[in-house]
This record gives C-alpha cells, structure tokens and sequence, in this order.
C-alpha cells in the first residue's frame, strides 16, 4: 500500500530524530508524547519527502511540521496515541535525583507558558532560531515572536523554582 | 537569568530519549492509518451527500404531483381516501409494471374521492380530502375509465402524442372507443345525462379561468410567469385531483388519479385533456362540479 522510504528519508530520521526529539520533549514534557509528536511530525512528512528534498531545507521543513502539529494538537483535545507499551530504555542511566529535580522543575515551568509560548521560548533559545526564522517556522510575525518571548521569559524568570537552578547553572 | 541561560537550563532538563529501534515502522504505520482515515472520511462524507441528496429527493417526491397521470402506490388500498395525497400514491418511484392498465373485466365496484391542491404559487403542495369515498355506479364508470386508461394514461399522460390516421391506436373523433376483450361496454339503450365538456382552449381566446383569489396572508402575489405561446392563468386556482378505486368482475383493484393541471393558455395542452375528459365529467356527475 504504501512504497518503502526513501533512503534518504530513512537517513534523516535516523540522523535527525534525536534532536527533534529533544525538541518534542521541551514542548510535550513526556517522553511518549514526545515520540508520538516526532512519529506523527514524520509521518506527514513522508508522504511529500521527494519535494521536501528539492526545496530548500528539508530539516527546516520537518522542524516546522513538528512545531505545527504540535500547536494543533494542543489547539484540540487530546486525542491520539498514547503509548501503553514499553518505553524505550533511558540510553543514560546517571539520572540522579538533581538530574530528575531540575527536570521537574523545567516541565512545571513550561507547563506554565501557553503552547505557541513554549514553542517561542524552545525555537528562540533552545534552538537558536533568530526571530524572523522564528516567526517564519510558526507563520506569525517578528512582533508576535517577539511579544510571546518576551512574556515567556518573563513568566520563566518568574519561577523561583528555575531561579535556582539558574544561580546553580551560573556558579557551575 | 538571561535568555541564554534558561535555553541552557532548558536544554540540560532534557533526559535522554532512546529512539524506538523500529521508528520507522511506527512511521509507516501511522502513514497508512492517516491515509486510511482520510479515505473513510472523505467516503463519509459523499456517502452523506450521497444519502443527503436521495432523502432530499424522496423528501420532494412526498410533496405532490409533477403532472398529470395515474398510478398506485405500492400495497396501495383500494375504495378508501388518505387525507392527502402524496407523490408516493401517484406512483413516482415505483416500478413502471405497477402503473395501471386498463381493466380487462366488467367493474364491480367504484369509489372516488376528490381532492383539492392549494395554492401552488411555485410550491408543490398536498393535495387534501375535499370529498369521498363515495361509491359510484360501475355502468356509468366503465367506458370512461376505459377511455382514460387506454387512450390517456396509454399515450404518455398530459403530452398529446396523435398517431397516424389508420394506424392500429389511432382513434377517430367521434368513433366508439375500441373495446379489448371482456372490457366494460357502455349499457345499451341508456342515455347519459349531458355532461360538461373539457375541450381545448382555442388559440388567442380569453383565459376562461377565474381571477386570482386574494392572498390568504395577504401578501402580494407574484404575477404568473408566461411563456412564449403559453402562459399562466392563475396560480391561485385549487387545482381538482380525483382519486378513483375500481374493482373489477375478478376482484382486481385498480387506482387511476385524474387531476388537472394549473390552468394555461397552451392550446396543445388544456386542463383536462380530451381523453380524460369522459371521466372527468362522469366523476361531476357523481360528485358535482368542483
């Protein structure tokens, strides 16, 4: 029914999976929503990988369709998969009882701002993205990007919790 | 805090994320699932339209007459009169092997009941119960229900389609109607009462139908649109349709309707057509002018 990957297509997940991963954690705060988000961001990429590639940026492309269906998601009820089998193994088992803190203390941060807020935040200082990429990816304007930022920061800057963790990051 | 340093705090929070050794699997999963999903709902939704547009037509079929004619419904009953009628008791949408013949027997039996449309002004309306079941006598019923099933119903309904002179269907003007084997034959000897005549219209003459009645609700009505050669009369007229039962010698039920049609000036096309005419005037006599 459906013809096999383009290899090329196979290479990219393979080599860009993680950091979208990454990115899916920020925004979801679980690991299986993130790997839901990431495989539903893919999935509709498959389908037009032949011109994704022709275009200019395909990593820009599938950034965008993550970031997009992230924000539809939260726009609707949830509705999707939720993984009930196993989880894959954490590749990293240092997780200390700081590690697994300050994790909790990010995810309730975040929990804080508003979805296009946290993709904002995560885009523009996670990912580095200047602000007219920023607004592009998400298809708002600079001042959109630029306000949500703002007030996102604030709100994270606002955190007593997060403070610490930055003095701690800071006096490291 | 910076904004540098809460990306980076932001970043440090991140736990590792293994990726599921079979990702892509999951992928084209989820690829055929989407696909399969959005074939059933775009089947959905013509399905609906689909389904929509045939109740929307059996919903306009149960409103009233397109036309003039005949036909049962099917599992129709005979000799009693519905309150209103509907397209369905006309026959629209059975099977053309349901639609009347001609009885083959003497009629045993005749009921008739009149109904009247309301206004039509561009909505087909039901027409409702005005009279009946009133139960005629067979004698007097027999020649112009022959008339009408042969030589009306048989050629099509309202469209005069005239066949050759000297053909097998041709029926001269003033000839005795042909008689098929064990058919109803008028009683001899007998002398009908005159009754009124439903001829054409003559070309150029003045529209013999009454004036528009006034509106019941007192809005303006629209004026009747014309056609080139035709047009019109009145919309407002309560157009008749008589429902008659018939059961012949062997018990066989027949259902004939003869209605008129909104009255115009078309000279090829009367209210009431000349075969229909016979049974038209015999329904009068049972029932009284309309």
């Amino acid at each position: 029914m459906t013809r096999p990957p383009p290899e090329d297509f196979d290479e990219f997940i393979r080599v860009r999976s993680p950091a979208l991963l990454r990115s899916a954690w920020l925004l979801t705060g679980d690991a299986g929503r993130a790997e839901d988000l990431l495989q539903t961001a893919l999935a509709r990429v498959w389908p037009r990988w032949a011109r994704v590639v022709a275009g200019t940026s395909p990593d820009t492309y599938v950034r965008k369709v993550l970031y997009t269906t992230y924000l539809s998601w939260y726009r609707r009820r949830w509705r999707f998969e939720v993984p009930t089998g196993a989880q894959a193994e954490p590749a990293d088992r240092r997780d200390v009882a700081g590690e697994a803190a300050q994790r909790d203390v990010v995810r309730r941060a975040l929990a804080a701002l508003s979805r296009q807020q946290r993709a904002i935040v995560v885009l523009r200082y996670v990912e580095d993205l200047s602000v007219s990429d920023t607004a592009e990816l998400l298809g708002c304007s600079e001042a959109a990007v630029k306000v949500q930022a703002h007030r996102g920061l604030a709100i994270l800057r606002g955190n007593p919790h997060l403070a610490v963790f930055g003095q701690t990051e800071v006096s490291l | 805090m910076n904004p540098e340093d809460i990306g980076k705090i932001l970043a440090g929070a991140v736990p590792p994320l293994a990726a599921p050794p079979d990702r892509m699997a999951r992928v084209r999963r989820r690829m055929v699932r989407a696909n399969t999903l959005r074939v059933s709902a775009s089947a959905l939704v013509v399905a609906t339209m689909v389904g929509g547009g045939l109740l929307g037509v059996q919903a306009l079929a149960a409103v009233g007459p397109p036309g003039p004619g005949g036909g049962p419904a099917a599992g129709a009953t005979t000799g009693e009169c519905p309150a209103e009628l509907t397209l369905a008791d006309f026959g629209v949408g059975s099977p053309p092997t349901l639609f009347p013949k001609a009885p083959t027997l003497p009629l045993a039996s005749v009921t008739v009941c009149r109904y009247r449309n309301p206004p039509f002004r561009g909505v087909v309306t039901r027409p409702q119960l005005a009279a009946g079941p009133v139960h005629g006598d067979p004698a007097r019923f027999g020649e112009p229900v022959l008339t009408f099933a042969t030589k009306y119903l048989g050629a099509g309904g309202p469209v005069p389609s005239p066949a050759p002179q000297g053909s097998p269907g041709a029926w001269p003007p003033g000839s005795p109607p042909p008689s098929p084997p064990g058919s109803v034959a008028p009683a001899s000897g007998t002398s009908p009462k005159p009754w009124p005549s439903y001829g054409p219209t003559p070309v150029g003459s003045p529209s013999p139908w009454p004036s528009a009645p006034p509106d019941d609700y007192g809005s303006p009505v629209p004026p009747p649109p014309s056609f080139p050669g035709c047009g019109i009369g009145n919309w407002d007229q309560k157009i008749v349709t008589n429902l008659v039962d018939i059961v012949d010698a062997n018990g066989t039920p027949y259902r004939y309707f003869a209605y008129e049609r909104l009255p115009h000036t078309c000279p090829a096309a009367p209210a009431v057509m000349p075969a229909e005419a016979p049974l038209f005037a015999a329904i009068d006599h049972l029932l009284g002018s309309p």
